[in-house]
Formats: structure tokens, sequence, C-alpha cells
């Protein structure tokens, strides 16, 4: 009895010292940066690890846009979150329609269709940007919402109709028999049998799509240009365009940036985690 | 008599039910109708963007301006061209050194994860957390880490009597590459161990009772259960870890925007230094092709790692 425990402290102790690196490899940026967003401007850079006077100016001037750099911040968070909603909405519908039609309508070539779809989920993003550039100007998009909330959703449908393809297939085929048998018309099928039972990977799809919108900063950079019409990490790389760069506004700013996406992951963490390594696992 | 005609028209309104009910409830052509928005959107938005990006790099575009057929022009031009290949180099390097450092530490991080310890819920959300700030947001945090003036590392090495003056991280052309690597693992790392996480959760422990049972040790363990069972999931991981490596373009870009000297320029930042604010779309989009070689080996590589381990279980290929 005595030696397992021993070892278990053991184990235990050693956990410890991995944990501690861990914690800090991961916090240390982080922390960091609430550190700046929490001091007054000129004791900023005292590298100390807690400032003497801790202040909410700097949130202060952030939400009432007090600086030059930060004239649009609500319209720049409005934008993000606009075009983050949008994205997650057109993808759900778009990937939810195709995944029951491969899934359970079996539409022929619905196997090529999978495939093509995981084909194009190893065509990068950086890789389409300059031909995205040139064929959002040849639709009239450029500059216009509709091209980034588009683009997103392109980037974003292939991988989505793949996880969704693989949890449906997932369900038991009996429920449809069963709906069928019971008079239910396909589309019946498709609202009132299939979307309930789909609700956990909808959400973690869902989410995939919103948050890859945004936090997307190479398309919102490419596709969006006035200062209006921006999102909010774009403005934020603006701050880096400038030598005397308001530090601790541009670290309060991406804080605030950074809360929504953390708390959404964190609120859907179960499902995001099943729900997204679910094609993984099984391939 | 009556009967008969009832009959018959029930049939004939029978027959035009189905007619009707064939045409709504068919499922190919219902399938056709569900399929539609996602095909639309892949041939507008995807496949003519793919169809273009290789048409244009064949043409002197510009911005603004309809390109005329130069045939391998861009290419030959690029083939001389020293910073291209500085940039090729600078992607191997880049891609290699994060996913090896990834994949190591990363697994590591989801064997752990898999043990029964204290604060493990807490320890899992924190290790999450590189993996949900976004890329601007990161790169925005270290860039003060890596600052020339106020780095917290020179800071602390500095009061540890090891260096006496600052490193110019972002400056050098050393310093600079091993930043965004560094940058790059920290952001890389959760991603590989959930998702590794996720497949240690699925192999049975009864299999790891039996080879304790059998005298295993904990070496045999991983090497004879935990690594056979792992590889799939282990080649879909890596797979978008290098692809995603590789076509990195946020942290740099946020970073170091390819400087100094072009020291940390990978692939695709050059592409779109060229082509958007250059303005020479045709070269950009040549060196996003030139990105496709690459692209296959890797994908081509975890592809027959997945037959591999097909074949070591028997199964058949379906």
């Amino acid at each position: 009895m005595r030696l397992p425990s021993l070892r278990a402290v053991g184990t235990e102790a050693k956990l410890l010292l991995i944990g501690i690196p861990v914690l800090i490899w991961t916090m240390l940026p982080l922390y960091h940066m609430f550190l700046f967003s929490i001091s007054p401007k000129d004791s900023a850079f005292s590298g100390k690890l807690w400032p003497d006077h801790p202040t909410l100016h700097n949130f202060e001037v952030v939400l009432k846009q007090q600086h030059y750099y930060l004239s649009h911040f609500w319209l720049q968070l409005w934008n993000s979150l606009l075009i983050a909603v949008a994205t997650g909405v057109f993808t759900l519908l778009i990937a939810t329609f195709a995944a029951f039609a491969i899934s359970r309508l079996r539409v022929k070539c619905g196997r090529l269709v999978m495939n093509l779809a995981l084909f194009t989920y190893f065509i990068p993003a950086a890789f389409l940007a300059v031909p995205m550039y040139r064929t959002m100007g040849s639709y009239g998009l450029l500059n216009s919402q509709w091209a980034l909330t588009l683009a997103m959703v392109t980037i974003a449908t292939p991988y989505s109709i793949w996880v969704l393809k693989q949890s449906s297939d997932q369900l038991p085929v009996e429920l449809d028999e069963a709906a069928i048998m019971d008079g239910a018309s396909p589309m019946q099928l498709f609202w009132l049998v299939y979307i309930p039972l789909m609700a956990p990977a909808l959400v973690a799809v869902g989410t995939y799509a919103l948050l890859l919108a945004w936090n997307e900063y190479l398309y919102a950079f490419l596709l969006l240009s006035k200062d209006t019409s921006v999102t909010l990490p774009v403005g934020l790389g603006n701050f880096l365009a400038a030598d005397d760069s308001p530090w601790e506004l541009l670290m309060t700013t991406g804080l605030i940036y950074a809360l929504p996406p953390a708390a959404i992951y964190y609120t859907f963490k179960r499902y995001m985690v099943s729900g997204l390594t679910a094609g993984a696992v099984k391939s | 008599m009556t009967i008969a005609i009832d009959q018959g028209r029930t049939k004939h309104a029978s027959r035009d039910v189905t007619a009707w009910d064939r045409l709504k409830v068919n499922r190919n052509w219902l399938g056709f109708w569900f399929m539609l928005p996602a095909m639309a959107f892949l041939i507008l938005f995807l496949a003519y963007p793919l169809g273009l990006g290789i048409w244009i790099s064949f043409t002197d575009a510009r911005i603004g301006r309809v390109g005329n057929f130069i045939g391998l022009e861009n290419y030959e031009w690029l083939w001389d061209d020293s910073i291209f290949w500085l940039s090729v180099f600078n992607t191997l390097l880049y891609t290699i050194a994060a996913s090896v450092f990834k994949f190591a530490i990363g697994l590591y991080l989801a064997l752990l994860l898999n043990e029964n310890m204290p604060f493990k819920a807490i320890l899992r959300a924190l290790v999450l957390i590189p993996f949900i700030v976004p890329t601007v947001l990161s790169a925005l945090a270290f860039w003060w880490i890596f600052d020339a003036q106020f780095s917290i590392i020179s800071w602390s090495l500095k009061q540890m009597g090891v260096i006496s003056q600052n490193i110019n991280f972002l400056g050098d052309v050393y310093w600079a590459r091993f930043s965004v690597i560094f940058v790059n693992i920290w952001r890389g790392i959760p991603f590989v161990a959930i998702t590794l996480l996720a497949g240690l959760q699925t192999v049975s422990p009864s299999l790891y009772e039996a080879a304790t049972i059998d005298g295993a040790t904990r070496w045999q363990m991983f090497r004879h259960i935990t690594y056979p069972l792992l590889t799939p999931i282990i080649a879909v991981v890596m797979t978008f870890s290098v692809l995603f490596t590789f076509t990195d373009f946020q942290l740099i870009w946020a970073m170091t925007r390819g400087g100094p000297v072009n020291a940390t320029h990978l692939m695709a930042t050059l592409s779109y230094q060229r082509a958007i604010i250059g303005g020479v779309l045709g070269e950009g989009s040549a060196i996003s092709n030139a990105m496709i070689p690459f692209l296959l080996a890797a994908i081509m590589i975890s592809w027959f790692g997945l037959q591999r381990r097909k074949w070591q279980q028997g199964e058949s290929n379906d």
C-alpha cells in the first residue's frame, strides 16, 4: 500500500513541476498585456509584477474613443461583430444543407463532394489571398463588408461540411426510416428530426465559423480599406504603423477584442472539442 | 359501376399525387437543391479564384490592369530572384522547426493531460488560451516581449547578469527568425495537444491494463499501444499544422512584415508584398503557386501515413 501512494506523490510533484512552467509559458504574454492595460502611461515599463497605481483609465479612454487611433473603436467593434455573426449564420445554413444532402438524402456523388470539401480545406487562406482580391474586384465587392463575409464563409464551409457530415453519419438511420414511415416529408425530416439531433455539432460549427471570422486579419486587411468599414484587428494593426504608438491603449483595446472569443469558446467548450475533433478521430 | 368509376378516379388522383410527391420528395432532386448553396459558394469563391490565381501567374497583370499572357516569364524571373529563394528557405526553416517543437511539446502535454491529476480541468482550459487569443493580439503581446528596449526577457537576463546589453530580438536576422518561430510554437501547441488528447481518450483503458499485467514498461506501452493507435490522428494533426505553418501570414505580418532585411519573409508574406503592396499581381501569384509542390508533398506524406495504419490493422481499404 505504501509504495503506490509514494509513487502517486511523486507523480503529483512531477505534474506540478510541469504544470507551473506551462502556466507561465501560456500566461506570461497575456499577463504582460493585462499589466499594460491597468498601468498609467509612464509606469508601464517599470518591470514590476503589479503596478503601484493600478487604474482603469486606459479602458475609459478606449471606450470613450478619446484617442486619434481609436476614433472608430465602437464602429470597428460593431463591424467585427456583424461580420462574425453573418459568417457564422451563413456557414451554418450552407454546411447543414450540404451535410444533410450528402449524409441523409445520399445524393449521387456525395462522396466526391466530401473528398473535394476535404481537399479544399487543405487550400490555405494565404494561398488564395491574391486571386481572392482580384475575384472580389471583378464581382464589384471590394471595400464592401460583403466581400469579407463571403470570403470567410467560403473558407469556413468545407471544413464545416466535413465535420457535420461525420457527425450526421453517427445518427441512426432507423430514426429517418421511422419518420418516413410516419409520413414525414424530407423537409419535415430535416427540420424536425435532423436539426434537433445535430444541435451539438451545429453549435460547434457555428462557433468555429464565428471565431474564424472574428479573428481574421489577412482578408480583413486585404478586402477592406476604409477606416469606418474595417474590423477591429485591422484597426489594431494600424496602431503599429506609428512610431509613437500609445502602447497601453493598444494593449487595452486588444484585451477587449480578445474577451468575446474567449467567453464564447469557454461557454461552448464542451461542444467544441468533441464536435470539431469528431471528424479527425473518425477518419 | 359507380364503384368502378370511383376506383378509377381515386387511382388517377393517387397517381397525380405520387407524381407531384415524387417531384417534391425525390431525393436526388431535393438533394440537388440542398447542395446548391454550397456548390455555388465553392464555385464562385473558391474554384474561380483558384483558377484565376493560376492564370494570373502566367500574365503580367497589375492592380487595375488586366494582364497579357506572358508564359512562364514570372516563374523564370523568380528562379533568378535571390529574395524569393531566401523566402523559400525561411518558410522551410519556419515550418520544420516550428512543427517539430509543436509536435513534441503537444504530444507530451496531451499525454500529461490524459493522466489523472489535480486541477486537470483548469490546466486543460489554460493550455487552450494561446489558441483562442486572436493571432494579431498574440503578435502584439509578443511585440512587447521582444521589444528592443523594454523586452522582459532582456530585462530578466540582465538582472541575472547573463547579458550586459539588450538583445535586439526583432532587429537581428537570427533573433528575428527565432522570435517568430517561438511565437508560432506558442500559438500552435494547444491545437496539437487538444486534438491528440481527444485521440488518446478513444484508446481503451483495458489495453493498458492488459499490458500492465504482462509487465510492460511505460515506454513499451507508449511505443506499442498509444503510438500505433494514435498514428492516424497524428497524421491528420501534423498535416494541418504543417500546412498552416507553411502558409502562415498573419503572425509574420503583424510582427515583422518580413524584416529585418527579408530574414523573416515567408512565401505567403512575400507574395502579398509583391502582389498587393507592390501591385505586381502576376509575380505575387507565381510565388503563391510555388507553394503548391510543397503542400502536395505534405498531404501525400500524411495520406501514406494513414494508409499504412489501415494496412497494419488488416482493415480493408474502402
